[in-house]
Formats: C-alpha cells, structure tokens, sequence
C-alpha cells in the first residue's frame, strides 16, 4: 500500500484536530441559523405559498353518494407523494363529466378586513389541449375574477387577480376547470391541470 | 452608584455565561416570533455554543488547519457524502442484477473489467524507473489516442440530441457568419451559440464540415486532459500517483465513449483542468516573489475562465472554488526566506492575484462580450435560471432531466414570471412545512448525479458498429454493464483516497483545487439545479488525481 495510505499515523490527520470540531460546529450553527431565518421570514411575512391540502372540492348541489365520490376522485386526483400535496391542486375532468364537465376547489382565505389582496398561482396542464377546448377560471368571492380557454400547444398560465376585497374578514378563493360545450374535449383521458406557486398577499402600493 | 435591579449580583460574570446569554437572546427571540424557528434555534445555540468553547479548550488553532478544515468540509459534503451514497446505489444495482436472469450481465465481463482495471493500475504503479517518465507517457498517450480513434472510426455514431443542433447550427454559422444570432430567441439557441463559439466553429472552420473535424480534436483533448491530469498530480503525489490518475483518467469507458459525439463533455473538462493548471501556474509564480508576472497570470486564469463559462456554463463555480482557495492561500501565506515584501504585502499580493485580478478580468471581458451580443442577453439568462432554480429546488423531486422537463421546462419556458421570488416563497414554506425535507432531497439527489456510468447509453445511442450493426439491446447491455462496474470502482477507490486526505497530517493546500470544484459544482447541483450525472463527466479526470493518489503513490520507504 502507498504512503499515501499509511496505518501508523492514523492520530496525526486534520479529523481529530481541534480545527475541524470548530469549522464543522461552525457550519452546523450557521445552516440552522440560516434556518431559524427562513421560519421566521415564512411565519411572520406573507412570504409562504398557499397550503393547498386546506382546498376542498366544490360539490354543493350534489346529493350525498354523489359528493362521497366527488371528494374521493379529487383526494386520488392529488397524487401519492404526500409532501407535494402542500404546494399542487391537481384538476381533471372525470369520465362522467363528458363534455360540458366542471370540476372546482375552492378554500376560504382569512384577511384584513380594509385591505387589498393580490391573489397570484400558475397553471400547467398535463398536455397540449386542443383550442377552446377546455378552460379555467378563478373566481373571488362568487365571481368570476379570471377565465381563459387553454390554448393549443400553450401549457402554461400565469394567473393574477388584484384589487381583492375581503367580506367579513375572509375571501372565498375558487379555482374551477371547465370543458367548452362548443368543442368536446377529443383526448382520454382529459388532461389534467395543476395548480401550483399560489399566492395570497396584501397588494403593493 | 449600582442600580437597584443589579444589586446582588457579582461585580462581574463569567465570560461564558455572557457568552451564552448573548447567544440565547437572540435564538429566543427567533423562536418568540416563529415557533418553528425554536429547534434550529437550539441546534443553533448547541453547535455555537461547542465552538467556541473547543477553540477556548484547545489553545490557539492553527490558520493552515482552519483552512484545510473547511476546505475539507466543501469536499464533504460536495464529493464525499453524494459518491458514498452513489457508490452504494451502482454496487447493489449491478451486483443485484447478477442474479437476475433477465438482464444481461455476466460475471466475466465485470471479472474482466476488474483485472483490467487492476491490471493497468499496477502497470503504472510500478513501471521501470530506467524507462523514465517520458516513455510512459508517450506510451500511454499514443495507445491511448490510438484506441480511442479506431473505436470513433469504427464505431460510427451520428450526431443526437443537443450535440446534433450544435453541429448543426455550427454549420450554419460557418456558413453564414455570426449574424445569425440575431434571430435567436429561446435560451437553448443562445445557449448551443456560447458553446459553438470556443471549440466547435473553430474547428469546422479549421477543418471542414467532415464528422473527422471534431472526431479527431475530441480525441486529442481529451488525452491532453489526461495529460494535465498527469502534470498537476506529479509534484503532489509524486510520479506513480501521476502515472496512475493518467492511465485511470485515460481508460474510463465514459471517457472513450464521449471520444465519438461532439460533446461538450470533452472541451468542458479541458477548459477546466487548463484553469486549474493556471491558477497553479499564478500561485507559483507567487512564491518565488514574481508578483507583476502573477498578477499577468491571474489574468490570463481570469481569461480561461471565461472560456470554460461560455463552453460550459460552470465558469463561476471555478471562480468560487479558487478564491476560497486563494483567499484559504493569502491566510496562511508566511515569510519565505529570500522573498521580497511583509507578510502583510504577500498576502495582499496573493488575494489580488488569486482572487480579485481573476474576477475582475471575467467580468469585464464577459461584460464587453454581452455588449458585443456574443453572450445571451440578461433578460433571457435571468429568466432562464430562475426556471432552472425552480425546478431544481422541489424537495420532493429526484432533480432528473425528465422531472425537469416534465414539470418545468415544457409547461414554463415561455412563462414570464419572477420565478427567484416564487423559489424563495417555495423554500420558505417548504422549511416551515417540512423542516427536515432537504436532507432526504439531498441523500437521493446524491444519488442521482452520481449514478455513474448510467449515461452510458446516451453515447451509444444512435451508435452504429461498421459492417456489424447498431450498438443496441444486449450489445449495449454490456457495455453499460461494464461501464457501471467501472464506475463503482472508481467511486469506491475515490471515497477511501477521500478519506486518506482527512487524515494525512499534511496536504499541499493546491492539491485541494480539483476536488474543490468537483464539490462545488455537485453540491450546487445538488441544492439548487438538476442533477444529471453527465454534468459529472470531470469527475473522471479531476477525480483520477486523488484515485492515483491512493493507488500510485510510493510503497512505505521508498524515495519519490
């Protein structure tokens, strides 16, 4: 074997020194300081994305096994990776839906009463969806805020609605996918829309 | 006249116990205003805590430790942990499909490519002194070249990929001149322009539009590579360790096979080792006091830095690496005997020539290149790595090309948004979320990108054997079988060369410059971008230096 492999020395190198304690405490202290930063920044700003594990389907009008079943496609809809639910709102018209389907979730979003609110998310479809042949949209409060036809080979949005006005300290936040009755949606499955990047924060300026 | 409240106390406190109230004050507030905050507060106030009191405990540290140390630990967590877990991950896969009758890998090829591999090793350990040093690499270099030009001659492999729209649109450019720019748009065709420049349309205008013109040069310099290698090992390990990191950086199976495609694997990798055989070159010409002819070098390392950041986008890695090992340089400079100036002076000398004449150098003449077009506008760049930050950060995700492509870059490449604010919000809430996420992101993106030898099949696709048919199925099989078994060679050979560096009572500090950039590139990679393990490819020759190290260095007694 090499000297550069030697047995005898084995005490001498930098792992035991009293250097290397201190650079890898040094370190440690700095990453969780780094850290503790960041929490802090998230907690005491608006600087954190939406939670998207407190969004529920919309399902008023539908009967009991009806809304059972609704709430069960949306949760198998969200995916098997738990830590991603947080971040992603996964939408996709079921086979019962057909060709004038609607699917929508939606999360009431505590605010200042007085303030304005800028609501921002993006959104990706699963794959290039014929023009017009499917939409979404983003209503506040019971009115639709934002709506577009996804576009052909274009896949993704950003979305923003600004100048929000809280109602009794709350604002009711739907994000809803529609097919066009226009255009029935020719792809099986349907493709799906993500959500994700959401934002809720008092306007600038 | 003592105040009220203080009136009881001692004079005077320990300074222990101010130290430590002036640590908690602050973690408390933390905590206060965010209770997530509260456990990193207390690692927080733990580890400060030990620190300080180690360096009381142990007397005065020394700066050539304190430097070493963190050096050590950049290499740690950048190299060392990752190709641990790489290492771990390519033995179970290859070992585990020995005894799957379904694929085919046999028991003789990887028992051959073990006594290969051994067998070339001992031959460089122990080649005859009265042959001399310049026989062996000549030997080496032209059996080396040799091989290599017969299997790009006798493999016919065409273009694919990125490469294929490289070749192309260098054609293009040699046959319509720079001008075509101006209709470049996507980040991609800026991207293949700032890689065509420094090596591809040299070539075709040197050489012609003929597959020879970059066959041949990817040949040559990637055994000029192997040469540096050869170069930068020598004073350090001495002339076995050399011979070794040659033969080993020379024979790797990724390295023969990205001989065939116009890659900027090859021209990347050599850009690199010609920056790092300058700063070497800038910090000799330090010691023996030539201070204005370092300063002329810092700027030529300045100049080559810029290449390989146009050829392969990692110019600013370099640029970190070295100045944390020239700023660790300046710390422990001392007074030579015979050399002119203080210590004071010397270091100041050597932090404007390692470090500031470098940076400088790079950002003005990469900034007159963007004033000339000649590099990607700003916009785009910006736009660009953002998307890239954003798809590298989820900590849910393997960081491979297809999650990438998958999720990013095929739904928001046209998408103008502020992707560095939604990145820091997702970091943000993902920490409050998921306070321990990062560490099992880092632990399977270690494994990603060093899941050597897995790009294997990328150099063959396409690749086509004269008179005997398309290199596929089980053809390709196996030399993916061996290619990865190499690999896990190699990776074990690094991981205990890496471990021998940690214990070695002393290290030249330039030693550490390869595996500083090595470690720096992957750990960025692995915190922050996509982790493909073809971004790795100098890891083959980078990493052969601390292999022969390990295997070439002289047996116990003998004189270097």
């Amino acid at each position: 074997m090499s000297d550069f492999f030697p047995r005898k020395d084995k005490g001498d190198g930098l792992y035991r020194s009293a250097e290397l304690r201190v650079v890898l405490a040094a370190a440690v202290a700095a990453g969780a300081l780094l850290l503790a930063l960041l929490a802090v920044a998230g907690e005491r700003t608006d600087l954190l994305l939406l939670d998207f594990r407190e969004w529920r389907p919309v399902t008023a009008g539908l009967g009991e096994p009806a809304r059972s079943e609704a709430e069960e496609y949306f949760d198998g809809l969200q995916g098997g990776v738990p830590d991603r639910r947080p971040f992603r709102l996964n939408l996709q018209l079921g086979a019962a839906e057909g060709t004038s389907g609607f699917m929508a979730a939606e999360r009431e979003l505590p605010a200042a009463e007085g303030a304005r609110y800028c609501f921002r998310v993006l959104a990706a479809t699963s794959a290039p969806v014929p023009a017009g042949a499917l939409g979404i949209a983003v209503s506040v409060n019971d009115a639709v805020a934002w709506s577009t036809p996804l576009a052909g080979p274009v896949r993704g949005y950003a979305v923003a609605v600004s100048d929000i006005r809280p109602r009794r300290g709350k604002v009711k936040v739907r994000l809803e996918l529609r097919s066009s009755n226009r255009q029935p949606l020719p792809l099986s499955p349907a493709p799906a829309v993500r959500f994700e990047y959401a934002t809720f924060r008092r306007c600038a300026g | 006249m003592t105040p009220g409240i203080l009136r009881g106390l001692p004079a005077s406190l320990p300074r222990g116990w101010a130290l430590a109230a002036g640590l908690a004050v602050p973690v408390v507030g933390l905590a206060v205003l965010a209770p997530s905050s509260a456990v990193y507060g207390a690692v927080f106030l733990a580890a400060a805590a030990y620190a300080v009191r180690t360096s009381r405990r142990r007397g005065p540290l020394a700066a050539g430790r304190m430097a070493r140390a963190v050096l050590l630990l950049v290499t740690g967590v950048g190299v060392f942990l990752p190709a641990l877990v790489g290492l771990l991950g390519l033995s179970s896969q290859t070992l585990a499909r020995l005894v799957s009758p379904e694929v085919p890998v046999a028991r003789g090829d990887l028992l051959l490519t073990t006594l290969v591999s051994a067998g070339l090793v001992l031959g460089a350990r122990h080649w005859p002194a009265r042959l001399g040093e310049p026989a062996f690499v000549a030997l080496a270099l032209a059996s080396a070249i040799g091989l290599k030009l017969a299997y790009v001659f006798l493999v016919r492999v065409e273009p694919v990929s990125d490469f294929a729209a490289m070749w192309a649109l260098t054609s293009s450019l040699a046959e319509h001149g720079l001008g075509a720019r101006s209709s470049f748009t996507t980040f991609y065709a800026w991207a293949h322009f700032e890689r065509v420049l420094p090596y591809l349309l040299p070539l075709r205008l040197a050489f012609g539009p003929r597959p020879a013109s970059y066959l041949v040069a990817n040949v040559v310099l990637g055994a000029l590579g192997s040469l540096l290698v050869y170069r930068m090992t020598r004073p350090w390990f001495g002339a076995g360790a050399a011979r070794v990191a040659l033969v080993v950086s020379l024979a790797a199976v990724e390295t023969v096979l990205a001989s065939a495609i116009p890659t900027h694997d090859v021209p990347g990798t050599f850009y690199a080792l010609l920056s790092i055989a300058l700063f070497l070159a800038v910090w000799r010409l330090h010691s023996e006091g030539r201070y204005r002819a370092a300063l002329l070098a810092g700027a030529g390392f300045g100049l080559t830095v810029l290449v390989l950041d146009l050829q392969r986008t990692t110019g600013a890695v370099m640029l970190l690496s070295s100045a944390l090992l020239g700023l660790a340089m300046a710390l422990v400079e001392r007074r030579e005997p015979g050399a002119p100036g203080s210590v004071r002076r010397r270091r100041l000398a050597a932090a404007l020539s390692l470090v500031l004449i470098p940076w400088a150098v790079f950002w003005t003449a990469n900034r007159a290149l963007r004033g000339a077009a000649l590099r990607m506008p700003s916009a785009l760049l910006s736009s660009a790595g953002g998307l890239g930050l954003a798809a590298g950060t989820d900590s849910w995700s393997d960081g491979s090309y297809t999650y990438c492509l998958d999720n990013y870059t095929i739904p928001y490449n046209a998408l103008a948004v502020n992707w560095s604010s939604l990145t820091l919000a997702k970091l943000a809430t993902d920490t409050h979320l998921h306070p321990g996420a990062r560490v099992p992101s880092y632990l399977r993106k270690s494994g990603t990108l060093f899941d050597l030898g897995s790009q294997t099949y990328f150099y063959l696709s396409g690749a086509e054997l004269r008179g005997l048919g398309p290199v596929s199925g089980p053809r390709a099989d196996r030399v993916q079988a061996i290619s990865r078994w190499f690999s896990a060679l190699f990776l074990g050979a690094l991981a205990v060369a890496f471990y021998r560096l940690w214990t070695l009572p002393e290290l030249p500090l330039p030693s550490l410059l390869p595996l500083l950039y090595l470690a720096l590139l992957s750990a960025i990679l692995i915190f922050l971008g996509e982790v493909q393990s073809r971004y790795l490819f100098p890891i083959w020759y980078l990493g052969s230096i601390y292999v022969g190290a390990l295997l070439g260095g002289p047996a116990r007694g003998e004189v270097r």
